[in-house]
């Protein structure tokens, strides 16, 4: 209830101090499942208000404690975009604890994606879809720190290529964005970016152009705009790599080998065909 | 997906007219406010008390969050609202 009224501007500020720590004790301390899902979901409607933020801080850990464990109890949309609320408001502070959230964010996603949408009339592909968006603002948060976002990258690999086939479409827009992001952030001019991540630029080059056999294109046509940042970023950040072969173990036919320059402009072609 | 976000909108909860109070507001948080004062009276003095009017009453008071921030002199009453019945609860087993 504290959460419905959250933007109420108590004047007794003892009183939301009490409310709020309520709340967390509700959180870390109740043994009821649905108590802490509450708690935890009505703490996040909370952060809108400074007092709340401040409160909670140094309590951090154990709410992203508290977070992980709920959710691998109970599959719940608005609980994971209550835990992307905390991540939003607390960004700065979740460097530390970044690599044990998007481990778990991972792990969740895994599992989520693969319950029939049947059997709980799709919340679990919600919340599955909060998972990306979460694991996509925790690495927003954690962009200037490089060898973390590197150690990000490997745990996250897995659910990028994910997201480029038509199981996780769903969540291509955030899966574009983490690439743009890896991409961009990861590498230095004149260092190569790596073959695994070159692998996504080819996956997305597929799944936007499509084949010979695909009249209206790649199924992931309509987001070329936002696919476009991450080829222009691949580009600018190694272009030595984009003149040169695909690596041996990607190339779709290894008798034929291709570059990623030829591999393009094929793309390219198929679009401009399609698009006509 | 489509679908499920556009279930999901229709359960949105109908605003009225603005800057016109609903005639049955004031009333249903007095009721509220009596019955909550009643139930804690019973539960302080030993009697038997069945929280699920508690809770009704809490849920649907939560409800109105967004009916009650459109008139300040009903929202400025709801500190004490909670309080008189909201904050215990949160300490409660």
């Amino acid at each position: 209830m504290y959460g419905e009224y959250s933007d109420f501007e108590f004047s007794d500020k003892a009183h939301m101090t009490a409310a709020v720590e309520g709340m967390y004790k509700c959180l870390s301390e109740n043994t009821h499942i649905p108590v802490k899902l509450e708690a935890a979901v009505g703490l996040s409607k909370m952060l809108k208000n400074d007092i709340a933020e401040d409160i909670l801080r140094p309590g951090l850990p154990q709410i992203i404690e508290n977070f992980i464990q709920l959710m691998d109890q109970v599959d719940s949309e608005e609980l994971v975009s209550a835990f992307e609320v905390f991540m939003s408001v607390y960004a700065d502070e979740m460097g530390p604890h970044a690599v044990k959230i998007i481990t778990h964010l991972v792990e969740q996603y895994k599992r989520l994606v693969s319950i029939d949408i049947e059997d709980d009339d799709g919340e679990a592909l919600l919340a599955a879809q909060g998972c990306i968006c979460a694991a996509r603002r925790l690495i927003d948060a954690c962009c200037k720190n490089k060898a973390l976002l590197l150690e990000l990258r490997t745990i996250m690999y897995p659910i990028l290529m994910h997201g480029l086939t038509p199981d996780g479409l769903d969540n291509i827009e955030e899966v574009i964005d983490m690439i743009v992001m890896f991409v961009f952030y990861c590498s230095e001019p004149g260092q190569p970016i790596p073959a695994e991540m070159w692998r996504l630029y080819s996956g997305l080059l597929s799944i936007i152009a499509g084949g010979e056999v695909d009249p209206e294109g790649g199924y992931a046509m309509e987001y070329i705009e936002r696919a476009v940042f991450a080829f222009i970023n691949f580009i600018a950040k190694d272009p030595t790599t984009f003149t040169q072969l695909v690596a041996q173990e990607f190339q779709l036919d290894p008798a034929n080998p291709v570059t990623y320059i030829q591999e393009t402009f094929k793309a390219i072609d198929r679009i401009l065909v399609v698009s006509n | 997906m489509q679908e499920f976000k556009k279930l999901r909108a229709c359960g949105k909860k109908a605003k009225s007219p603005k800057d016109v109070k609903p005639v049955h507001l004031v009333p249903f948080l007095t009721y509220a406010d009596t019955n909550l004062r009643e139930y804690t009276a019973k539960v302080t003095s030993g009697e038997p008390v069945d929280w699920r009017i508690k809770e009704a009453l809490l849920l649907l008071v939560g409800h109105l969050a967004d009916e009650i921030d459109r008139f300040p002199d009903i929202r400025n009453n709801m500190q004490d609202f909670f309080k008189t019945h909201v904050i215990q609860e949160l300490s409660s087993q």
